[in-house]
Protein backbone atom coordinates (compact mmCIF):
# COMPACT_ATOMS: atom_id res chain seq x y z
CA UNK A 1 0.00 0.00 0.00
CA UNK A 2 2.84 2.68 1.31
CA UNK A 3 4.29 1.88 -2.26
CA UNK A 4 1.66 2.73 -4.65
CA UNK A 5 2.18 6.10 -4.24
CA UNK A 6 6.22 5.87 -5.06
CA UNK A 7 5.39 3.07 -8.30
CA UNK A 8 2.69 5.71 -9.38
CA UNK A 9 5.60 8.31 -9.76
CA UNK A 10 7.52 5.92 -11.42
CA UNK A 11 4.73 4.80 -13.92
CA UNK A 12 4.25 8.47 -14.81
CA UNK A 13 8.18 9.26 -15.32
CA UNK A 14 8.50 6.63 -17.59
CA UNK A 15 5.62 6.99 -19.57
CA UNK A 16 6.70 10.95 -19.97
CA UNK A 17 10.08 10.91 -20.35
CA UNK A 18 10.43 11.21 -23.70
CA UNK A 19 8.03 14.20 -24.19
CA UNK A 20 9.82 15.69 -21.01
CA UNK A 21 13.13 15.44 -22.84
CA UNK A 22 11.41 16.91 -26.44
CA UNK A 23 10.46 19.72 -24.02
CA UNK A 24 13.87 19.79 -22.53
CA UNK A 25 16.14 19.76 -25.82
CA UNK A 26 14.37 22.68 -27.60
CA UNK A 27 14.81 24.46 -24.40
CA UNK A 28 18.64 23.49 -23.87
CA UNK A 29 20.98 26.17 -25.15
CA UNK A 30 24.56 26.28 -24.85
CA UNK A 31 26.22 25.69 -21.84
CA UNK A 32 22.78 24.15 -20.27
CA UNK A 33 22.58 20.74 -21.77
CA UNK A 34 18.75 18.88 -22.00
CA UNK A 35 20.27 16.54 -19.56
CA UNK A 36 20.35 18.84 -16.70
CA UNK A 37 16.93 20.73 -17.47
CA UNK A 38 15.17 16.83 -18.07
CA UNK A 39 16.79 16.52 -14.31
CA UNK A 40 15.49 19.58 -12.68
CA UNK A 41 11.70 18.96 -14.12
CA UNK A 42 11.99 15.12 -12.69
CA UNK A 43 12.66 17.02 -9.37
CA UNK A 44 9.91 19.40 -9.68
CA UNK A 45 7.20 16.76 -10.46
CA UNK A 46 8.70 14.49 -7.70
CA UNK A 47 8.29 17.90 -5.45
CA UNK A 48 4.71 18.58 -6.55
CA UNK A 49 3.10 15.34 -7.29
CA UNK A 50 2.03 15.11 -3.57
CA UNK A 51 -0.15 18.19 -4.18
CA UNK A 52 -1.46 17.43 -7.60
CA UNK A 53 -4.95 16.80 -6.85
CA UNK A 54 -6.54 15.88 -11.02
CA UNK A 55 -7.91 19.20 -11.70
CA UNK A 56 -5.91 19.00 -14.88
CA UNK A 57 -5.24 15.65 -17.10
CA UNK A 58 -1.89 14.88 -16.04
CA UNK A 59 0.00 15.27 -18.89
CA UNK A 60 -1.08 18.79 -19.51
CA UNK A 61 0.19 19.33 -15.48
CA UNK A 62 3.44 17.50 -16.77
CA UNK A 63 3.68 19.97 -19.81
CA UNK A 64 3.36 23.20 -17.53
CA UNK A 65 5.76 22.05 -14.62
CA UNK A 66 8.33 21.52 -17.60
CA UNK A 67 7.90 24.39 -19.65
CA UNK A 68 8.47 26.16 -15.85
CA UNK A 69 11.48 24.93 -15.25
CA UNK A 70 12.96 25.49 -18.95
CA UNK A 71 12.09 29.04 -18.80
CA UNK A 72 13.05 29.78 -15.66
CA UNK A 73 15.99 27.85 -15.65
CA UNK A 74 18.67 30.10 -17.13
CA UNK A 75 17.73 32.59 -13.94
CA UNK A 76 18.37 30.20 -11.48
CA UNK A 77 21.68 29.65 -12.82
CA UNK A 78 22.57 33.06 -12.69
CA UNK A 79 21.27 33.05 -9.01
CA UNK A 80 24.71 32.96 -6.95
CA UNK A 81 23.39 30.89 -4.47
CA UNK A 82 20.93 28.15 -6.44
CA UNK A 83 22.24 25.34 -6.73
CA UNK A 84 21.13 22.92 -9.98
CA UNK A 85 19.95 19.65 -9.43
CA UNK A 86 22.13 16.38 -10.40
CA UNK A 87 20.60 12.94 -10.34
CA UNK A 88 22.52 10.18 -10.91
CA UNK A 89 19.83 7.36 -11.11
CA UNK A 90 19.38 9.60 -14.56
CA UNK A 91 21.09 8.39 -17.61
CA UNK A 92 21.04 9.88 -20.82
CA UNK A 93 22.89 8.25 -23.56
CA UNK A 94 23.14 8.92 -27.28
CA UNK A 95 22.27 5.84 -29.55
CA UNK A 96 24.73 4.63 -32.32
CA UNK A 97 21.84 5.01 -34.95
CA UNK A 98 22.01 8.84 -34.70
CA UNK A 99 21.51 9.93 -38.22
CA UNK A 100 23.01 13.75 -38.67
CA UNK A 101 21.01 14.68 -41.41
CA UNK A 102 18.26 14.25 -38.99
CA UNK A 103 20.09 16.69 -36.37
CA UNK A 104 20.87 18.93 -39.13
CA UNK A 105 16.81 18.86 -39.60
CA UNK A 106 16.67 19.46 -35.43
CA UNK A 107 18.86 22.33 -35.43
CA UNK A 108 17.46 24.08 -38.38
CA UNK A 109 13.75 23.42 -36.76
CA UNK A 110 15.41 24.77 -33.38
CA UNK A 111 16.44 27.81 -35.27
CA UNK A 112 13.56 28.71 -36.38
CA UNK A 113 11.65 28.50 -33.43
CA UNK A 114 14.29 30.27 -31.28
CA UNK A 115 13.35 33.34 -33.20
CA UNK A 116 9.62 33.00 -31.61
CA UNK A 117 8.65 35.20 -28.37
CA UNK A 118 8.55 33.14 -25.53
CA UNK A 119 4.92 32.35 -25.17
CA UNK A 120 5.10 31.88 -28.96
CA UNK A 121 7.27 28.94 -28.46
CA UNK A 122 5.47 27.25 -25.37
CA UNK A 123 2.55 27.44 -27.74
CA UNK A 124 4.08 25.76 -30.74
CA UNK A 125 6.13 23.25 -28.36
CA UNK A 126 2.83 21.98 -26.91
CA UNK A 127 1.05 22.26 -30.52
CA UNK A 128 4.38 19.87 -31.44
CA UNK A 129 3.25 17.26 -28.57
CA UNK A 130 -0.42 17.04 -30.04
CA UNK A 131 -1.97 19.09 -26.73
CA UNK A 132 -5.17 20.49 -28.08
CA UNK A 133 -5.68 24.07 -28.47
CA UNK A 134 -8.25 23.49 -25.03
CA UNK A 135 -5.00 22.08 -24.11
CA UNK A 136 -2.56 24.48 -24.56
CA UNK A 137 -5.26 27.10 -23.22
CA UNK A 138 -4.99 25.81 -19.61
CA UNK A 139 -1.69 25.45 -19.77
CA UNK A 140 -0.46 29.07 -20.84
CA UNK A 141 -3.64 31.25 -19.52
CA UNK A 142 -4.11 32.05 -22.53
CA UNK A 143 -7.90 31.74 -24.17
CA UNK A 144 -8.78 28.85 -26.62
CA UNK A 145 -9.18 31.93 -29.57
CA UNK A 146 -5.98 33.44 -28.92
CA UNK A 147 -4.20 30.11 -29.60
CA UNK A 148 -5.82 29.52 -32.41
CA UNK A 149 -4.91 32.91 -34.02
CA UNK A 150 -1.20 32.72 -33.01
CA UNK A 151 -0.72 29.41 -34.14
CA UNK A 152 -1.90 30.54 -37.58
CA UNK A 153 0.88 33.21 -37.90
CA UNK A 154 3.34 30.76 -35.77
CA UNK A 155 3.05 28.20 -38.51
CA UNK A 156 3.58 30.83 -41.01
CA UNK A 157 6.77 32.18 -39.51
CA UNK A 158 7.73 28.23 -39.14
CA UNK A 159 7.11 26.83 -43.20
CA UNK A 160 8.37 30.60 -43.96
CA UNK A 161 11.75 29.59 -42.17
CA UNK A 162 12.13 26.11 -42.56
CA UNK A 163 11.88 26.09 -46.09
CA UNK A 164 14.29 28.64 -46.16
CA UNK A 165 16.70 26.30 -44.49
CA UNK A 166 15.99 23.25 -45.17
CA UNK A 167 14.77 22.55 -48.48
CA UNK B 1 -5.13 28.59 -45.96
CA UNK B 2 -1.92 26.53 -46.54
CA UNK B 3 -1.38 25.05 -49.90
CA UNK B 4 -0.51 21.38 -50.21
CA UNK B 5 2.98 21.76 -49.86
CA UNK B 6 2.49 23.96 -46.95
CA UNK B 7 0.75 20.99 -45.05
CA UNK B 8 3.64 18.69 -46.60
CA UNK B 9 6.12 20.85 -45.05
CA UNK B 10 4.23 20.86 -41.81
CA UNK B 11 4.09 17.31 -41.36
CA UNK B 12 7.71 16.91 -41.72
CA UNK B 13 8.38 19.62 -38.80
CA UNK B 14 5.65 17.64 -36.28
CA UNK B 15 8.08 14.09 -37.86
CA UNK B 16 11.16 15.84 -37.00
CA UNK B 17 9.97 16.81 -33.68
CA UNK B 18 8.72 13.33 -32.56
CA UNK B 19 12.01 12.49 -33.48
CA UNK B 20 14.35 15.05 -31.68
CA UNK B 21 13.84 12.63 -28.90
CA UNK B 22 14.67 8.98 -30.21
CA UNK B 23 18.67 10.17 -30.82
CA UNK B 24 19.49 9.17 -27.00
CA UNK B 25 18.23 6.34 -24.49
CA UNK B 26 16.74 7.23 -21.41
CA UNK B 27 17.36 5.32 -18.81
CA UNK B 28 16.23 5.69 -15.06
CA UNK B 29 17.07 3.37 -12.37
CA UNK B 30 13.93 4.17 -10.58
CA UNK B 31 14.66 3.14 -7.07
CA UNK B 32 17.23 4.79 -6.61
CA UNK B 33 16.45 7.34 -8.12
CA UNK B 34 13.25 7.88 -5.61
CA UNK B 35 16.14 7.65 -2.85
CA UNK B 36 18.22 10.55 -4.32
CA UNK B 37 14.78 12.86 -4.91
CA UNK B 38 13.72 11.89 -1.17
CA UNK B 39 17.44 12.79 -0.10
CA UNK B 40 17.28 15.72 -2.08
CA UNK B 41 13.88 16.67 -0.53
CA UNK B 42 14.83 16.80 2.82
CA UNK B 43 18.01 18.75 2.02
CA UNK B 44 16.06 21.35 0.55
CA UNK B 45 13.46 21.94 3.12
CA UNK B 46 17.03 21.85 5.48
CA UNK B 47 18.36 24.69 3.35
CA UNK B 48 15.19 26.68 3.22
CA UNK B 49 14.61 26.35 7.10
CA UNK B 50 18.22 27.18 7.52
CA UNK B 51 17.85 30.53 5.30
CA UNK B 52 14.94 31.51 7.03
CA UNK B 53 17.00 31.53 10.51
CA UNK B 54 20.06 33.49 8.87
CA UNK B 55 17.22 35.77 7.66
CA UNK B 56 15.56 36.24 11.31
CA UNK B 57 18.74 36.30 12.90
CA UNK B 58 20.01 39.06 10.45
CA UNK B 59 16.81 41.12 10.91
CA UNK B 60 16.62 40.52 14.45
CA UNK B 61 20.01 41.87 15.24
CA UNK B 62 19.14 45.12 12.76
CA UNK B 63 16.13 45.73 14.73
CA UNK B 64 18.13 45.25 18.30
CA UNK B 65 20.65 47.87 16.87
CA UNK B 66 18.01 50.38 16.04
CA UNK B 67 16.37 50.40 19.07
CA UNK B 68 19.52 51.04 20.98
CA UNK B 69 20.29 53.86 18.75
CA UNK B 70 17.12 54.86 19.21
CA UNK B 71 17.56 55.04 22.64
CA UNK B 72 21.24 56.70 22.75
CA UNK B 73 19.19 59.57 20.85
CA UNK B 74 16.76 60.08 23.21
CA UNK B 75 19.57 59.66 26.28
CA UNK B 76 21.86 62.46 24.55
CA UNK B 77 18.72 64.88 23.78
CA UNK B 78 17.35 64.63 27.24
CA UNK B 79 21.06 64.99 29.21
CA UNK B 80 20.84 68.23 26.58
CA UNK B 81 18.16 69.60 28.01
CA UNK B 82 19.50 68.94 31.10
CA UNK B 83 22.87 70.66 30.65
CA UNK B 84 20.83 73.48 28.83
CA UNK B 85 18.79 74.27 31.59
Amino acid sequence: MQNQPNQAFEELIEANKGRIYRVCRIYAVNPIEPEDLFQEVVYQIWRSYASFKGESAINTWIYKIALNVCIRFKEKLNKRNDKTIRLNAIHVIPKETTNTYDDEKYNALRSCISTLKPIDKSIVVLSLEELSYKEIAKVTGLSENHIAVKMKRIRKVLLNCITKKIK
Amino acid sequence: MENREQQKTWEDIKNIWNNSSENKEINIQMSELLIELKEKTSQFEKDAIRKDVELIKGTMSQFEKKIITSAFKFVRRIIQKFKGN
